[in-house]
């Protein structure tokens, strides 16, 4: 079964938006993979994986279909929706000091979970904290469960949070930025946990952040997302190798790289190519296709309607001229 | 102007920020500080700026110390021609209240007070620099995108005519597709103004596109000095080399990383424990 199929999910915020946060969004994970959901400030990507949990903004209106294990989430209430956040869903927060309760040890944080839904004894949930604490990397794990969270550096506090996810023995993990407030050197230890454990468990994990490289490296799919919508969809090295909707090409010529093996020896550089213009904001809704004013092949076609989404050969992409994109230069 | 840094040290209280920094920016120059959180760079760029009081060490520009405080208007007004800094987050550093035209107007006001008509004819000619238009111009703060604000930013550090920016991680908070329009914008203006750039950041890939040398900054010491280009292809230090490996690319492998990382650490724990 698919461990999370959301199907044309749109959600809007009349009082406060003018286009829908996310606009007919169709996504699907599955066990053991890994999707990434890659896009900028304001592009719904959050929102997006937020409705995994059913987690919507106050006085949203959501339509559409969010399934978790085959559960329906959209209008789940009450004990249903605590159930989908203690049993089927984890979420890894972009700050994990901002998730963690600051005035409790961080062994309370991490039982409290289990002793709550699952009525495990305090010793019984102790025991298992421990070793979710090995699993994730914490040396003195049975040290660590008396600590607060202010004794913990930016990483092993990420750490607890990946453990006190673990302890859900979630289907499905979603980790929404969860290395971008941490150091380079230490996301690389972050995500080697997070990957390591996802394999262990063959958990379902999506994976939101704003950085394409990294998505491309860790993750089997890609989606990207543009102004609420899923603009391309491809496995994650075709999406590199073979780049399809303009905005994919343009993240990707914009993002600064490190010198290949081939150049390494010179001192010149290509130099960047932006996207022109900003990004849509809220208070924006033009009709047609909402990266037109930035696209470099724009047509007149392309503000007249939304594009809809075309698939072939495993990728889909929502433009108007997908049809001459797709296959070009590939 | 160049800029010379030698023997700087800051401590507070048990941590050494900044331990013996030593580095010269040249006239029209640009210098990349590199390191991580708690490296000990930004630290080192408010001392150069003028924001924190070095322990010890000298900051000269043009041979001229600047460590102590300034000493009267002329001389903070002479210091805010020499250098100017651009922070990260430039909602931080922007007042809500005023316009784009009116925040320019103030700092244009200060430096070239003139008339009212060559005023107005520098804050067009500052807004046409960093590429902002009429809409932007009559903009609030709130009004403008992340990108938006920094151009704002930068154009307010430009009405002063600097030889000198110091930029604090000046594009780490925008969007990819704003951050490339906004480093275009910073190779631009080098090249048609002459200023240097002192560039503060965590990310070697960008700083690959702004500067011709660079410092790797580790626990408050620079552990690394080049040319970009050679640090970059062929890092000595051990540091170096972790931060270039952590950087994800294809074929990246995340807990081959993690195991330098760790490798590295126990060496130098065990040289401390020595």
């Amino acid at each position: 079964m698919t461990a999370l199929a959301i199907n044309n999910l749109t959600v809007e915020l009349p009082a406060v938006a003018r286009r829908p946060l996310v606009a007919d969004v169709t996504l699907q994970v599955g066990a053991g993979e890994v999707v990434g959901l890659v896009g900028e400030s304001g592009s719904g990507k959050s929102v997006t994986a937020r409705a995994a949990l059913g987690l919507f903004p106050p006085s949203a209106q959501v339509t559409g279909s969010v399934r978790v294990a085959g559960t329906e989430v959209v209008g789940l209430t009450g004990q249903a929706l605590r159930r989908l956040r203690a049993e089927q869903v984890a979420m890894v927060f972009q700050d994990p000091r901002a998730s963690i309760n600051p005035l409790r040890r961080v062994g309370d944080f991490l039982t409290e979970a289990l002793r709550a839904n699952r009525g495990w004894s305090k010793a019984k949930a102790l025991t298992r904290a421990v070793e979710l604490l090995t699993e994730v990397g914490i040396a003195q794990p049975g040290v660590a469960v008396r600590k607060y969270p202010h004794q913990f550096s930016g990483g092993m506090l990420q750490r607890v949070m990946i453990a006190s996810a673990l302890a859900v023995e979630p289907v499905l993990l979603l980790a929404d930025e969860p290395t971008t407030a941490l150091d380079v050197t230490t996301q690389a230890e972050i995500l080697a946990t997070l990957l390591s454990a996802q394999a262990e468990r063959a958990m379902a994990m999506l994976f939101v952040t704003h950085d394409l490289e990294l998505a491309a490296t860790i993750c089997d799919r890609i989606a990207v997302m543009y102004a609420g919508r899923i603009v391309e969809e491809q496995p994650a090295q075709r999406l590199f190798d073979a780049p399809q909707h303009p905005y994919t090409r343009g993240l990707l010529t914009a993002t600064p790289k490190l010198p290949a093996g081939g150049d390494a020896a010179s001192s010149d550089v290509a130099p960047l190519v932006p996207v022109a213009g900003r990004p849509l904001s809220l208070a924006e809704n033009p009709a047609g296709c909402a990266f037109a004013p930035r696209c470099p092949i724009v047509v007149d076609d392309c503000a007249a309607a939304t594009p809809v989404t075309r698939v072939r050969d495993g990728a889909s992409v929502a433009c108007h001229r997908a049809d001459e994109l797709i296959g070009r230069d590939a | 102007m160049s800029l010379q840094v030698a023997g700087l040290s800051k401590r507070y209280g048990p941590l050494l920020a900044v331990d013996d920094v030593t580095f010269t920016v040249e006239d029209g120059g640009a210098l990349g500080l590199v390191g991580e959180s708690g490296s000990g760079k930004t630290t080192t760029a408010r001392i150069i700026a003028g924001l924190e009081r070095a322990d010890a060490g000298t900051v000269m520009v043009d041979g001229a110390d600047r460590a102590g405080p300034a000493r009267g208007r002329g001389q903070r007004l002479n210091r805010a021609r020499q250098i100017q800094m651009v922070f990260q987050d430039p909602y931080l550093s922007l007042d809500p209240r005023l316009t784009t035209t009116e925040a320019l107007g103030e700092i244009v006001a200060l430096h070239e007070p003139g008339s009212r008509h060559s005023r107005r004819h520098r804050v067009a000619e500052l807004l046409d620099q960093v590429g902002l238009g009429q809409r932007e111009a009559a903009a609030l703060p709130r009004q403008l995108s992340g990108g938006q604000r920094q151009r704002v930013a930068i154009a307010r550090t430009l009405a002063a005519r600097p030889r000198l920016l110091i930029l604090d991680e000046a594009v780490a908070a925008l969007d990819v597709s704003i951050q490339a329009q906004i480093l275009n914008l910073l190779i631009d203006l080098r090249r048609q103004t002459g200023i240097g750039y002192l560039f503060v950041s965590h990310d070697l890939a960008v700083v690959r596109y702004v500067t011709e040398q660079v410092a790797v900054m580790h626990s408050g010491r620079i552990v690394e000095q080049g040319a970009t280009h050679e640090v970059l292809a062929r890092p000595q230090h051990a540091y170096t080399r972790l931060l270039l490996a952590s950087v994800p690319r294809r074929g990246w492998d995340p807990a081959a990383v993690s195991r330098a990382r760790r490798d590295l650490h126990d060496t130098t724990s065990d040289k401390e424990t020595v």
